[in-house]
Protein backbone atom coordinates (compact mmCIF):
# COMPACT_ATOMS: atom_id res chain seq x y z
CA UNK A 1 0.00 0.00 0.00
CA UNK A 2 1.38 3.78 -0.79
CA UNK A 3 0.58 6.66 0.84
CA UNK A 4 1.51 10.59 0.28
CA UNK A 5 1.21 12.11 3.29
CA UNK A 6 1.10 15.56 2.20
CA UNK A 7 -0.34 16.57 5.24
CA UNK A 8 -3.26 18.81 3.85
CA UNK A 9 -5.83 17.64 6.59
CA UNK A 10 -8.89 19.35 6.75
CA UNK A 11 -9.06 20.83 10.23
CA UNK A 12 -11.54 20.66 13.03
CA UNK A 13 -12.90 23.97 14.21
CA UNK A 14 -10.67 23.88 17.20
CA UNK A 15 -8.32 22.63 18.33
CA UNK A 16 -6.12 21.76 15.19
CA UNK A 17 -5.26 18.09 14.57
CA UNK A 18 -2.32 17.71 16.43
CA UNK A 19 -0.33 15.16 13.55
CA UNK A 20 -1.16 18.47 11.15
CA UNK A 21 1.08 20.76 12.57
CA UNK A 22 4.35 18.40 11.48
CA UNK A 23 6.01 18.87 8.05
CA UNK A 24 5.33 16.32 6.08
CA UNK A 25 8.85 14.58 6.20
CA UNK A 26 8.45 13.90 9.56
CA UNK A 27 4.87 12.78 9.28
CA UNK A 28 6.26 10.14 6.67
CA UNK A 29 8.76 9.36 9.79
CA UNK A 30 6.12 8.75 12.31
CA UNK A 31 3.87 6.60 9.67
CA UNK A 32 7.23 4.46 8.69
CA UNK A 33 7.28 2.85 11.85
CA UNK A 34 3.47 1.77 11.96
CA UNK A 35 3.28 -1.66 10.48
CA UNK A 36 1.87 -2.62 7.69
CA UNK A 37 -0.93 -4.36 9.39
CA UNK A 38 -2.43 -1.27 10.53
CA UNK A 39 -1.94 0.81 6.79
CA UNK A 40 -5.53 -0.28 5.70
CA UNK A 41 -7.13 1.74 9.53
CA UNK A 42 -4.62 4.93 8.38
CA UNK A 43 -5.84 4.83 4.89
CA UNK A 44 -9.27 5.27 6.24
CA UNK A 45 -8.47 8.24 8.53
CA UNK A 46 -8.22 11.29 6.42
CA UNK A 47 -8.32 12.11 2.63
CA UNK A 48 -4.46 14.15 3.28
CA UNK A 49 -3.38 10.67 3.59
CA UNK A 50 -2.90 9.71 -0.31
CA UNK A 51 -1.03 6.58 -2.03
CA UNK A 52 2.22 7.16 -2.48
CA UNK A 53 5.61 5.46 -3.01
CA UNK A 54 7.28 7.49 -0.56
CA UNK A 55 6.89 5.54 2.52
CA UNK A 56 8.06 2.68 1.48
CA UNK A 57 11.13 4.30 0.42
CA UNK A 58 11.53 5.44 3.63
CA UNK A 59 10.06 2.54 5.63
CA UNK A 60 12.96 0.98 3.42
CA UNK A 61 15.64 3.53 4.43
CA UNK A 62 14.85 3.52 8.44
CA UNK A 63 14.84 -0.47 8.15
CA UNK A 64 10.95 -1.15 9.12
CA UNK A 65 9.97 -3.19 5.89
CA UNK A 66 8.47 -6.26 6.90
CA UNK A 67 8.20 -9.79 5.15
CA UNK A 68 4.74 -10.73 4.31
CA UNK A 69 3.55 -14.77 3.30
CA UNK A 70 1.35 -14.05 0.90
CA UNK A 71 -0.95 -17.46 -0.64
CA UNK A 72 -2.30 -17.53 -4.08
CA UNK A 73 -4.86 -20.29 -4.41
CA UNK A 74 -6.35 -21.31 -7.36
CA UNK A 75 -9.86 -22.84 -7.56
CA UNK A 76 -10.71 -24.80 -10.99
CA UNK A 77 -13.92 -22.91 -12.87
CA UNK A 78 -13.45 -19.90 -10.74
CA UNK A 79 -12.17 -17.17 -13.21
CA UNK A 80 -10.74 -15.51 -10.24
CA UNK A 81 -8.05 -16.54 -8.39
CA UNK A 82 -7.72 -15.96 -4.19
CA UNK A 83 -5.11 -13.85 -2.74
CA UNK A 84 -4.61 -13.84 1.09
CA UNK A 85 -1.85 -12.06 2.81
CA UNK A 86 -0.43 -13.68 6.05
CA UNK A 87 -0.10 -10.85 9.00
CA UNK A 88 0.58 -12.35 12.53
CA UNK A 89 -1.34 -9.44 13.42
CA UNK A 90 -5.04 -8.67 11.76
CA UNK A 91 -7.08 -5.83 12.91
CA UNK A 92 -10.82 -6.70 13.69
CA UNK A 93 -10.15 -10.20 12.21
CA UNK A 94 -9.80 -13.14 13.80
CA UNK A 95 -7.87 -15.18 11.76
CA UNK A 96 -4.33 -14.01 10.52
CA UNK A 97 -4.91 -14.60 6.61
CA UNK A 98 -6.68 -11.32 5.23
CA UNK A 99 -8.09 -11.74 1.92
CA UNK A 100 -6.32 -9.40 -0.65
CA UNK A 101 -7.95 -8.49 -4.48
CA UNK A 102 -10.13 -11.11 -4.87
CA UNK A 103 -11.66 -9.56 -8.31
CA UNK A 104 -7.97 -9.62 -9.55
CA UNK A 105 -8.53 -11.40 -12.85
CA UNK A 106 -5.45 -13.77 -13.60
CA UNK A 107 -5.77 -16.97 -16.33
CA UNK A 108 -4.83 -19.34 -14.24
CA UNK A 109 -3.01 -21.79 -17.22
CA UNK A 110 -0.03 -18.83 -17.69
CA UNK A 111 0.52 -16.38 -15.54
CA UNK A 112 3.40 -16.05 -12.74
CA UNK A 113 4.14 -13.42 -9.99
CA UNK A 114 7.39 -11.96 -8.80
CA UNK A 115 7.73 -9.68 -5.65
CA UNK A 116 9.23 -5.85 -6.15
CA UNK A 117 9.22 -3.62 -3.14
CA UNK A 118 5.95 -2.90 -2.10
CA UNK A 119 4.15 -4.50 -5.14
CA UNK A 120 4.05 -8.13 -6.14
CA UNK A 121 3.80 -8.22 -10.25
CA UNK A 122 1.45 -10.75 -11.60
CA UNK A 123 2.46 -11.53 -15.06
CA UNK A 124 0.17 -13.45 -17.80
CA UNK A 125 -0.17 -14.46 -21.84
CA UNK A 126 -2.53 -11.88 -23.00
CA UNK A 127 -2.11 -8.27 -24.15
CA UNK A 128 -3.22 -5.70 -21.33
CA UNK A 129 -0.45 -4.25 -19.42
CA UNK A 130 -1.18 -2.00 -15.97
CA UNK A 131 1.23 -1.32 -13.32
CA UNK A 132 1.13 -1.05 -9.19
CA UNK A 133 1.18 -3.02 -6.36
CA UNK A 134 -0.96 -6.17 -7.08
CA UNK A 135 -1.67 -5.42 -10.45
CA UNK A 136 -1.74 -7.36 -13.27
CA UNK A 137 0.31 -7.38 -16.76
CA UNK A 138 -0.54 -9.39 -18.90
CA UNK A 139 2.08 -11.81 -20.47
CA UNK A 140 3.65 -14.79 -20.16
CA UNK A 141 6.80 -14.46 -17.39
CA UNK A 142 8.14 -12.43 -14.94
CA UNK A 143 11.80 -12.12 -13.98
CA UNK A 144 13.81 -10.00 -11.31
CA UNK A 145 17.01 -8.62 -11.95
CA UNK A 146 18.79 -5.96 -10.02
CA UNK A 147 16.50 -2.93 -9.83
CA UNK A 148 14.11 -3.75 -12.97
CA UNK A 149 11.52 -6.32 -13.52
CA UNK A 150 11.32 -7.59 -16.89
CA UNK A 151 8.25 -9.15 -18.30
CA UNK A 152 8.88 -11.94 -21.40
CA UNK A 153 6.24 -13.49 -23.46
CA UNK A 154 7.08 -16.07 -26.56
CA UNK A 155 6.88 -13.83 -29.43
CA UNK A 156 10.48 -12.28 -27.99
CA UNK A 157 9.01 -9.08 -26.88
CA UNK A 158 9.41 -7.85 -23.44
CA UNK A 159 8.23 -5.42 -21.35
CA UNK A 160 10.76 -3.25 -18.45
CA UNK A 161 8.80 -2.29 -14.95
CA UNK A 162 11.00 0.42 -13.42
CA UNK A 163 9.69 0.79 -9.82
CA UNK A 164 11.52 4.03 -9.49
CA UNK A 165 9.80 5.54 -12.14
CA UNK A 166 7.04 3.71 -11.76
CA UNK A 167 6.73 2.86 -15.56
CA UNK A 168 6.80 -0.12 -18.17
CA UNK A 169 8.82 0.23 -21.14
CA UNK A 170 8.85 -2.17 -23.98
CA UNK A 171 12.42 -3.32 -24.75
CA UNK A 172 13.89 -5.94 -26.95
CA UNK A 173 14.20 -9.60 -27.04
CA UNK A 174 17.67 -9.34 -25.29
CA UNK A 175 16.58 -6.42 -23.52
CA UNK A 176 16.74 -9.10 -20.32
CA UNK A 177 20.12 -10.65 -19.89
CA UNK A 178 20.50 -12.48 -16.51
CA UNK A 179 23.87 -12.38 -14.32
CA UNK A 180 26.07 -15.18 -14.52
CA UNK A 181 28.05 -16.37 -11.23
CA UNK B 1 38.66 21.72 34.88
CA UNK B 2 34.94 23.22 34.75
CA UNK B 3 32.84 22.25 32.07
CA UNK B 4 31.76 25.67 29.73
CA UNK B 5 28.04 26.14 30.31
CA UNK B 6 26.06 27.56 28.13
CA UNK B 7 22.27 29.71 28.28
CA UNK B 8 19.39 28.91 26.49
CA UNK B 9 16.40 30.99 26.89
CA UNK B 10 12.79 29.94 26.30
CA UNK B 11 9.79 32.10 25.05
CA UNK B 12 8.60 32.96 28.18
CA UNK B 13 12.50 34.43 29.00
CA UNK B 14 13.45 31.66 31.77
CA UNK B 15 17.27 30.96 31.33
CA UNK B 16 18.30 27.64 31.24
CA UNK B 17 22.22 27.44 32.15
CA UNK B 18 23.51 23.75 30.27
CA UNK B 19 26.90 21.85 30.14
CA UNK B 20 27.60 22.59 26.21
CA UNK B 21 28.43 19.08 25.83
CA UNK B 22 24.76 18.11 26.68
CA UNK B 23 23.39 21.31 24.66
CA UNK B 24 25.53 20.10 21.46
CA UNK B 25 23.37 17.28 21.09
CA UNK B 26 21.34 19.78 19.04
CA UNK B 27 23.11 20.40 15.51
CA UNK B 28 21.43 23.99 15.84
CA UNK B 29 22.89 24.92 18.85
CA UNK B 30 26.35 23.50 18.23
CA UNK B 31 26.29 25.92 15.30
CA UNK B 32 25.16 28.41 17.15
CA UNK B 33 27.75 28.21 19.82
CA UNK B 34 30.61 28.71 17.28
CA UNK B 35 28.89 31.38 16.10
CA UNK B 36 28.31 33.48 18.50
CA UNK B 37 29.84 31.66 21.79
CA UNK B 38 29.30 33.84 25.05
CA UNK B 39 26.04 35.12 23.83
CA UNK B 40 22.83 33.84 25.35
CA UNK B 41 20.85 31.89 22.92
CA UNK B 42 16.95 32.54 22.43
CA UNK B 43 14.68 29.84 21.35
CA UNK B 44 11.71 32.01 20.97
CA UNK B 45 9.49 28.77 19.71
CA UNK B 46 10.26 26.94 22.34
CA UNK B 47 8.37 27.06 25.78
CA UNK B 48 10.05 26.32 28.96
CA UNK B 49 7.99 22.84 29.77
CA UNK B 50 9.51 21.59 26.25
CA UNK B 51 12.59 23.52 26.50
CA UNK B 52 13.17 21.55 30.33
CA UNK B 53 12.00 18.30 28.88
CA UNK B 54 14.23 18.53 26.12
CA UNK B 55 17.26 19.32 28.35
CA UNK B 56 16.50 16.35 30.73
CA UNK B 57 16.58 13.98 27.51
CA UNK B 58 19.88 15.35 26.58
CA UNK B 59 21.44 15.41 29.52
CA UNK B 60 20.47 11.56 29.91
CA UNK B 61 22.09 11.01 26.55
CA UNK B 62 25.12 13.05 26.59
CA UNK B 63 28.41 11.28 25.71
CA UNK B 64 31.02 12.30 28.08
CA UNK B 65 34.76 12.46 27.41
CA UNK B 66 36.48 11.62 30.40
CA UNK B 67 40.13 11.43 29.11
CA UNK B 68 39.97 7.44 28.20
CA UNK B 69 38.02 8.14 25.47
CA UNK B 70 34.48 8.05 24.68
CA UNK B 71 31.90 7.11 27.20
CA UNK B 72 27.91 7.19 27.52
CA UNK B 73 26.59 8.00 30.98
CA UNK B 74 24.28 5.35 30.63
CA UNK B 75 24.35 1.39 28.87
CA UNK B 76 22.61 1.48 25.86
CA UNK B 77 20.18 -1.03 27.30
CA UNK B 78 19.59 1.09 30.20
CA UNK B 79 19.43 4.00 27.66
CA UNK B 80 16.19 2.37 25.93
CA UNK B 81 14.70 1.31 28.90
CA UNK B 82 15.16 5.11 29.67
CA UNK B 83 13.47 6.56 26.63
CA UNK B 84 10.45 4.48 27.06
CA UNK B 85 9.43 5.80 30.41
CA UNK B 86 10.70 9.33 28.98
CA UNK B 87 7.96 9.58 26.21
CA UNK B 88 4.98 7.51 28.14
CA UNK B 89 5.00 10.11 30.78
CA UNK B 90 4.28 12.16 27.93
CA UNK B 91 0.65 13.39 27.09
CA UNK B 92 -0.13 14.00 23.29
CA UNK B 93 0.04 17.64 23.04
CA UNK B 94 3.35 18.04 24.75
CA UNK B 95 4.61 14.99 22.84
CA UNK B 96 4.01 16.63 19.59
CA UNK B 97 5.84 19.96 21.36
CA UNK B 98 8.84 18.00 21.64
CA UNK B 99 8.67 16.28 18.27
CA UNK B 100 8.66 19.45 16.94
CA UNK B 101 11.48 20.82 19.13
CA UNK B 102 13.60 17.51 18.30
CA UNK B 103 13.05 18.63 14.45
CA UNK B 104 13.91 22.50 15.28
CA UNK B 105 16.79 21.69 17.12
CA UNK B 106 18.00 18.74 15.15
CA UNK B 107 18.00 16.13 17.30
CA UNK B 108 17.91 12.57 15.71
CA UNK B 109 17.54 10.53 18.38
CA UNK B 110 15.09 12.36 20.15
CA UNK B 111 13.32 12.78 17.02
CA UNK B 112 13.67 8.92 16.63
CA UNK B 113 12.07 8.34 19.93
CA UNK B 114 8.73 10.72 19.43
CA UNK B 115 8.35 9.20 16.08
CA UNK B 116 8.33 6.27 17.79
CA UNK B 117 5.63 6.89 20.49
CA UNK B 118 3.32 8.36 17.44
CA UNK B 119 3.75 5.03 15.67
CA UNK B 120 2.97 3.02 18.52
CA UNK B 121 0.20 5.44 19.55
CA UNK B 122 -1.46 5.01 15.80
CA UNK B 123 -0.77 0.90 16.39
CA UNK B 124 -2.64 0.96 19.67
CA UNK B 125 -5.64 2.38 18.32
CA UNK B 126 -8.46 -0.25 16.95
CA UNK B 127 -9.25 1.24 13.98
CA UNK B 128 -9.79 4.21 11.45
CA UNK B 129 -11.91 6.15 13.95
CA UNK B 130 -10.31 5.59 17.55
CA UNK B 131 -6.84 7.11 15.39
CA UNK B 132 -9.19 9.86 14.32
CA UNK B 133 -10.27 10.80 17.79
CA UNK B 134 -6.84 10.25 19.29
CA UNK B 135 -5.25 12.72 16.89
CA UNK B 136 -8.73 14.89 16.57
CA UNK B 137 -8.66 14.20 12.99
CA UNK B 138 -11.89 15.14 11.12
CA UNK B 139 -13.08 12.46 8.57
CA UNK B 140 -13.86 13.46 5.22
CA UNK B 141 -14.90 10.48 3.29
CA UNK B 142 -18.02 9.59 2.45
CA UNK B 143 -19.09 6.20 2.81
CA UNK B 144 -19.19 5.71 -0.98
CA UNK B 145 -15.72 6.80 -0.89
CA UNK B 146 -14.47 4.40 2.56
CA UNK B 147 -16.18 1.23 0.66
CA UNK B 148 -14.27 2.26 -2.43
CA UNK B 149 -11.19 2.13 -0.42
CA UNK B 150 -11.77 -0.64 1.53
CA UNK B 151 -12.29 -2.67 -1.94
CA UNK B 152 -9.35 -1.56 -3.09
CA UNK B 153 -7.65 -3.04 -0.29
CA UNK B 154 -9.69 -5.87 0.85
CA UNK B 155 -8.77 -5.93 4.67
CA UNK B 156 -11.10 -6.77 6.96
CA UNK B 157 -14.02 -4.51 8.02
Amino acid sequence: MWWNCTNKWKKSSSPPCALSLLPDDILLNCFASVSKSDHASLSLVNKGLLLSPELYQVRSLMGCTENCIFLCLSIPLDPFVRWFAFYPKALNNPGRLVPIRPHLYQPQEASSAVAYGCGIYIIAAGGTVQYGPYSSVMHESVVREGKKVFSLNGKGTSLVYIPREGIWRKGKSDAYRPRRG
Amino acid sequence: MSKKMIVLKSSEGVSFVVEEAVARQSKIISFLVEEFPDRELPLTNMTSEILRKTIEYCKKHVVEDDGGGDSSSSSSGDLKEWDVKFVAEIDQPRLMDLLMAANYLDIPSLLDVTCQKVADTIAACNDEKEIRATFNIENDFTEEEVEAIRMENQYPI
